[in-house]
């Protein structure tokens, strides 16, 4: 075990910093841009729900439910309030965190099959209000104009902007993932997973605790959202159909559940695969469902199991508490 | 007189007609060793149950520390100082024996999630999550699994993990359901001096078991329960003569 | 004096309520032996649908030929499913792996994956259009019974309906393969002893389900003249909700939770656009697991 091992967490930041703008200023085309921040996007939404599906063990399809509120927050509030674009992140995260905490306290005594379905009631009804509600959100005709991202007077333009924009809050958004898995509150959660009754006798605060990662996973997302809205500049309700929900849920299962490595993977895998089979026709949701079927039935730990990404995590962070192994002597 | 830690009034827990756990009353004094015996079906576990918060009482009280706990719900009662292992062997199979224990550790120190999202701030908790879980594997020599998957230990070391993760929430009273079942003679042995050493330490153990043999050695005082109802009560000699408790196991009339 | 057109509204709605009792069935059965939910089953309903459209149009068989042929589609369609989307996961049929955690959520996500590419494929062939089933086969001749305007196909759908639940009463209690169905969803252990094989029970009842789900789909393409991909889809959401509603394991609360659910949504109709009547469902099922986890019609657990 090399002492110059360089961490995971720093290597990705690297990776996600400067070697993936160089190579993408070097094929120099704009598509590729977009595409690269589509994924950033997919990760965050991944990581986002596994810390509910995978760490928590809670089966949800409820991403888009947030991922509307906080696109559509922040759409209404810049275009008819001017608002800045970090006001409205924040007020994305304090409405979504709001409504996550209310629906997870409802929702999350339900037995698993059953909290799962509500989750699809919630983001099918969601989808229908958006829709509906045209006085709000515009309709089906969708939010056009919502203003770029803008730091303190300087807005974002091009690219090569928009994509460290992206990052930089990915790596964010990942660090805060971070550390929720790999700590003792990870365990926690990890534990009333595996088995509730048990957790709860040695005195752990089962419910508290879900509720907790219910609102931060809708908080992740909310903000993903408005992050989205003004990077895009057009949001409707297509964008938030239930199908996306259960991509991103594809991509947690065939990342792996629990394993924040592998959330990164199933997100990328599930922007780039269908990508990649463009030529073949619109076949994305077909293949999807059959990715989704092989990946339960041959793959059900995912590609980077959760024993492996804690095992990593371990030896990548030596002096945490968490991964200690030895008592001082 | 030793304080009265755990005191059972009347418990009963009746089943749509069958009556589990029937008028039951009996003191736990602190620092005992008490064993709690009884043919199947007697209704030890149900007893276990009522009084660690897992189902609810049908009557009667449970009183611990003085205060009563009947009602409260089974995480309540855990922090309040009762911890419990099952009869059937209940551990995170896949996750590491390590984090098996912090479990037990994190239920009696609780913790944040605001601790854990702000570096540093949860930095003393979890010190002390990991020492009392590092402490709790030592006791029971399981430190050199700490990073394997809890499904891979044989079963008796399962059994002892079992304890030890019940041991990190270093608590007041421990209640133990079938703590030897399918261990060998010699894990029995080993068993037997750990919860002895433990009781000597100053823990409070109430321990239900089949095993006569090591039950009639490490228990300070002896409960026998038949059909939902106390029918004895005493020191291991006594409850060995006592025709009543034969007459529950073998079926002699006395 | 009661508006016949209130009248009218409510009759319709009785009469697609029990389009979703019907398919409700379907998952119930499936419940009670697996304690598992079959989202693919909304294609059973589809398939009868589609069979229905190519025994009419391509085919351009008489309607008592493509009947049989629905009843082929569907339990083929049954046994298909089980095969890859359930089987697979069941590696031992004690109640304890039958029934664990992580079956049900597998075949939960397999079934909806299935589900999905059933849909998708259907959707590929046929452009996700809304298709029309030939004037001659239709059965939208329009009836009145004292001011309460009904369809031919409307009433049909109640007719056989209550048919298909009489037969399935009959079957689960007068056939070996019923009896061993109520055997094994109420006591599996006790019918394993009795020699009762599990395997073949399961295969049974997802047959009998997606028959059901098949003729509903059929006869409802016959009323109402068109058929898509989706339909399935939607009618199952809903069909999930009648069967939490009712109890999750009663087949009569299945029943009556599907003909409220259509009730609630003809009545909705009236005061609401027909986009909001789809939310009907959805707040009543939000409302029942949040108030009710025991639904409306629970059997009383030993």
């Amino acid at each position: 075990m090399s002492r110059n091992r360089v961490p995971v967490r720093l290597a990705f930041a690297l990776v996600l910093l400067a070697l993936v703008p160089a190579l993408l200023a070097w094929a120099g085309s704009p598509y590729l841009g977009r595409l690269a921040q589509v994924v950033l996007v997919a990760i965050v939404l991944t990581g986002a729900l596994n810390l509910l599906v995978g760490t928590a063990g809670l089966l949800a399809l409820d991403t888009v439910v947030f991922y509307g509120l906080g696109a559509y927050a922040a759409a209404i509030l810049s275009v008819n309030a001017g608002t800045s674009f970090l006001t409205n992140v924040a007020v994305a995260v304090v409405l979504t965190s709001v409504v996550g905490a209310i629906c997870g306290f409802a929702l999350v005594r339900l037995t698993s099959i059953f909290f799962a379905v509500a989750t699809m009631a919630l983001a099918i009804s969601f989808h229908t209000t958006v829709l509906n509600w045209g006085d709000l959100t515009r309709g089906p005709m969708g939010y056009r104009g919502i203003p770029p991202v803008s730091f303190f007077g300087h807005s974002v333009s091009g690219w090569l902007e928009s994509y460290y924009v992206t990052a930089v809050f990915v790596l964010l958004a990942l660090f805060v993932m971070h550390r929720v898995v790999h700590s003792f509150y990870g365990n926690a959660a990890r534990a009333i997973r595996e088995d509730e009754e048990c957790a709860l006798s040695l005195g752990l605060r089962t419910r508290l605790i879900r509720v907790q990662i219910y609102t931060l996973h809708a908080a992740i997302t909310g903000a993903a959202g408005a992050l989205y809205a003004h990077s895009n500049q057009f949001i409707g309700p297509d964008n938030f159909v239930i199908f996306e929900s259960a991509l991103v849920l594809t991509g947690v299962i065939v990342g792996g559940f629990g394993s924040l490595p592998g959330a990164v993977i199933g997100g990328v895998v599930m922007v780039l695969l269908p990508e990649a089979l463009r030529e073949v026709g619109n076949l994305r949701a077909l293949l999807f469902g059959i990715v989704l079927f092989l990946s339960i039935l041959f793959l059900p730990r995912g590609l980077f199991s959760e024993v492996r990404a804690l095992a990593l995590f371990r030896r990548d962070m030596p002096k945490s508490p968490w991964a200690r192994r030895r008592p001082p002597p | 007189m030793s304080e009265r830690l755990l005191q059972v009034r009347g418990l009963a827990k009746h089943f749509q007609g069958l009556r589990a756990v029937d008028d039951v009353s009996f003191d736990v004094a602190r620092g005992e060793l008490v064993g709690l015996i009884g043919p199947n079906g007697a209704g030890k576990t149900t007893l276990f149950n009522c009084v660690a918060g897992a189902i609810a009482r049908t009557s009667g009280d449970v009183e611990f520390q003085g205060r009563s706990i009947a009602g409260l719900d089974p995480g309540r009662i855990a922090r309040l100082g009762i911890a419990r292992t099952y009869q059937n062997l209940r551990i995170f199979p896949d996750i590491t024996v390590f984090d098996n224990v912090s479990a037990g550790a994190i239920g009696r120190l609780g913790i944040s999630l605001f601790g854990t999202l702000i570096p540093g701030v949860g930095r003393k908790r979890d010190e002390a999550i990991a020492d009392a879980a590092l402490a709790a594997l030592e006791r029971f020599d399981l430190l050199s699994f700490a990073d394997q998957p809890a499904g891979n230990l044989a079963y008796g070391q399962k059994k002892h993990l079992e304890i030890a993760r019940a041991l990190a929430l270093q608590p007041t009273l421990l209640l133990l359901d079938e703590p030897a079942a399918g261990l060998n003679d010699t894990e029995t042995g080993e068993l037997a001096s750990r919860l002895r050493a433990l009781r000597d330490a100053g823990l409070t153990i109430l321990l239900v078991e089949h095993d006569m043999p090591m039950v009639m050695r490490i228990c300070d005082r002896i409960i026998v329960l038949d059909s939902g109802r106390k029918i004895a009560e005493g020191a291991p000699a006594a409850i060995r003569a006592d025709t009543a408790v034969r007459a529950a196991y073998l079926g002699d009339e006395p | 004096m009661i508006d016949t057109f209130v009248l009218s509204q409510l009759a319709i709605g009785v009469s697609v309520g029990m389009t979703y009792s019907i398919v409700a069935i379907g998952l119930t059965l499936i419940y009670r032996v697996l304690s598992a939910v079959n989202f693919a089953h909304g294609e059973a309903y589809t398939l009868g649908a589609f069979a229905t459209l190519i025994g009419a149009t391509t085919l351009k068989l008489p309607l008592w030929v493509i009947v049989p042929m629905v009843l082929l589609v569907g339990a083929a369609f049954g046994w298909g499913i089980e095969r890859l989307a359930f089987r697979p996961f069941r590696k031992f049929t004690d109640e304890a792996s039958l029934k664990s955690r992580a079956v049900r959520e597998a075949t939960l996500l397999s079934s909806f994956a299935l589900g999905l590419v059933v849909r998708e494929i259907l959707d590929r062939i046929y452009h996700g259009e809304w298709l029309a089933i030939p004037q001659e086969y239709l059965l939208s001749t329009p009836l009145s019974f004292g001011g309460i305007r009904l369809s031919v196909g409307e009433l049909a759908i109640g007719v056989v309906s209550v048919v298909m639940l009489a037969c399935l009463q009959f079957m689960l209690h007068r056939t070996r393969t019923g009896i061993a169905i109520r055997a094994v969803s109420s006591n599996l252990v006790g019918a394993q002893f009795s020699g009762i094989d599990i395997n073949r029970v399961v295969v049974a009842v997802f047959i009998v389900g997606s028959l059901l789900g098949a003729v509903a789909g059929m006869v409802v393409s016959l009323a109402y003249g068109n058929v898509q991909s989706y339909m399935g889809l939607t009618v199952v959401i809903k069909a999930f909700v009648a069967m939490v509603i009712g109890g999750l394991t009663s087949l009569p609360g299945a029943v009556v939770a599907g003909i409220l659910i259509g009730v609630a949504e003809s009545t909705a109709g009236i005061f609401l656009p027909s986009a909001w009547t789809e939310m009907v469902a959805y707040g009543m099922l939000l409302l029942t697991l949040l108030f009710l986890p025991q639904g409306l019609f629970a059997r009383r657990r030993a």
